[in-house]
């Protein structure tokens, strides 16, 4: 990559700074010089546009050279930019105060040409593999970043699908999974959760029910009510879920892990597996739990029709408080116009008869 | 007169790398620079404002050296000597390095004159200037 390097020249004579930029000339690669014969129109300058390389006078109505150093390091206390400052012979003090300032190097005044080139040469090829180090350093880190967002994409696509298809053997079209997953990152924003913690939502919900893989096609398919042996073999999915889902140092699959072990609890402490009450159900679960209720009140089963849309909002907020955590069934009915939005647009495809 | 040269060719030909149109230009830039700086110094000097008068000596000393006007420089550098609170300032003497500064600045000033004159075709400048 090309880019040109750009020379700042400060000095209150101008005859100074055309000498300058005679020798700069003489400099290899495209360059942009710029001279300024009053600093503070150049440190000016330099808060828009950093140079590459910076040589200053000592002497100048102000700011002189000592003020201006200090103002720019100030200005950009991250730069490298290399600074030369000029200086007589004698002016060894100043120098000393130029250093402990931020200055890189000095010359001597009348800058002899040949050393003058030198300098400024090698600031500028130190300059130019810092930039160059630097802008390889940026298009790895996107590039690694465009990794990991692509393995994060797939994790996530292959868990979906997986899920779906644990949807389809309980009488579903796999789209339950997909909504809740949506209702929930929903709840998270509303609630005002960061960002991350929408998106593990978004991810982690549709594994709620991964537990049931180990529930036996008697008991998940019986159309009819369960006893309480095969309610209690039900309720073990939930434990099935955590150990499924446990033990990862994936967050989606700590958070779902979480979420299937306690998505049954109850604010009120009648919900199972271990009794949870309140805050102590953890607040993923809460959301899950408000999501696959309405969810599955909506959704046509072949045991019943779907319920109307206030009637389902209707128990929501009646249950607050005793099923369902009163402040996440609260946000819930409050973003009635995106659950509608996400009923619709994540709608179960229509069977043909 | 001053041992050194109205200008130093070796170092005008460094800056410019050898570049006479470019050559040109910067004593053209000296002369606008120097002359109203020159004048300057007189009338501080008339004035007796000795503190101001060093310090344009020095910023002239300053931009002769840089464009290679070695004779001018080394004026400039004795006018601000002359100029220095611990000479005394001896004000005759001041006077005189004045009138060196201002002899060195007139030789600039011809030397320009022939190698910008119409009539003297296009000379190279650095056939003119002494150490070439």
């Amino acid at each position: 990559m090309v880019w040109a390097l750009r020379l700042i020249f400060v000095d209150d004579n101008l005859a100074n700074l055309k000498a300058y930029a005679a020798l700069a000339r003489q400099l290899e690669g495209p360059l942009d010089v710029e001279l300024f014969t009053v600093s503070a129109e150049a440190l000016r300058r330099c808060e828009t546009a950093e140079p590459d390389l910076l040589v200053l006078d000592y002497r100048m109505p102000a700011p002189d050279g000592l003020e201006f150093i200090q103002a720019y390091r100030r200005l950009h206390p991250e730069s490298d930019t290399p600074i030369v400052m000029l200086t007589g012979e004698q002016d060894r003090g100043i120098r000393r105060q130029a250093l402990a300032l931020g200055a890189s190097d000095f010359l001597n005044k009348p800058a002899d040409p040949v050393e003058f080139l030198s300098r400024a040469r090698n600031l500028l090829k130190l300059r130019d593999r810092g930039l160059r180090l630097a802008h390889h350093a940026a298009s790895l880190t996107e590039e690694v970043r465009q990794a990991t967002r692509e393995i994060a994409e797939r994790e996530h696509e292959t868990i979906s699908r997986l899920m779906r298809a644990l949807e389809y053997r309980d009488n579903d079209t796999g789209m339950h999974v997909v909504r809740m997953g949506h209702y929930a990152r929903l709840l998270g924003e509303a609630m005002g959760l960061p960002a991350e913690e929408q998106d593990l939502l978004l991810r982690a919900t549709p594994m709620h029910d991964v537990g049931k893989v180990s529930t036996p096609d008697n008991v998940l398919l019986k159309p009819g009510k369960l006893d309480p042996a095969e309610w209690s073999v039900m309720q073990q999915h939930a434990s099935a879920g955590h150990d499924i889902l446990a033990g990862s140092a994936s967050k989606v699959l700590q958070m779902a892990a979480q979420i299937a072990l306690c998505h049954h609890e109850h604010w009120d402490g009648s919900g199972y597996p271990q009794g949870l009450r309140g805050d102590a159900i953890p607040l993923s679960a809460r959301i899950c739990a408000v999501s696959d209720v309405f969810d599955a009140l909506m959704s046509e089963r072949p045991y019943k029709r779907p319920w109307r849309l206030e009637d389902a909002l209707a128990l929501i907020a009646r249950e607050g408080g005793k099923h369902f955590d009163p402040v996440v069934a609260q946000w819930f009915l409050r973003s009635q116009r995106e659950v509608t939005a996400i009923l619709h647009r994540f709608a179960d495809p229509k069977v043909a008869a | 007169m001053s041992a050194e040269p109205v200008l130093d060719g070796t170092r005008l030909d460094a800056i410019c790398a050898g570049d006479p149109e470019l050559a040109v230009e910067l004593v053209e830039a000296l002369i606008e620079d120097a002359g109203p700086m020159v004048a300057g110094a007189m009338d501080l000097a008339a004035r007796r404002e000795g503190h101001e008068l060093r310090e344009t000596a020095h910023a002239l000393k300053g931009v002769a050296g840089n464009l290679a006007a070695a004779r001018l420089r080394a004026a400039a550098a004795a006018l601000e000597a002359a100029a220095a609170p611990e000479t005394g300032r001896d004000w005759s003497q001041i006077e005189q390095a004045i009138g060196a500064v201002a002899a060195a600045l007139e030789e600039v000033r011809a030397l320009y004159a022939r190698w910008t004159d119409p009539a003297g075709g296009e000379p190279n400048v650095f056939d003119l200037v002494p150490g070439v």
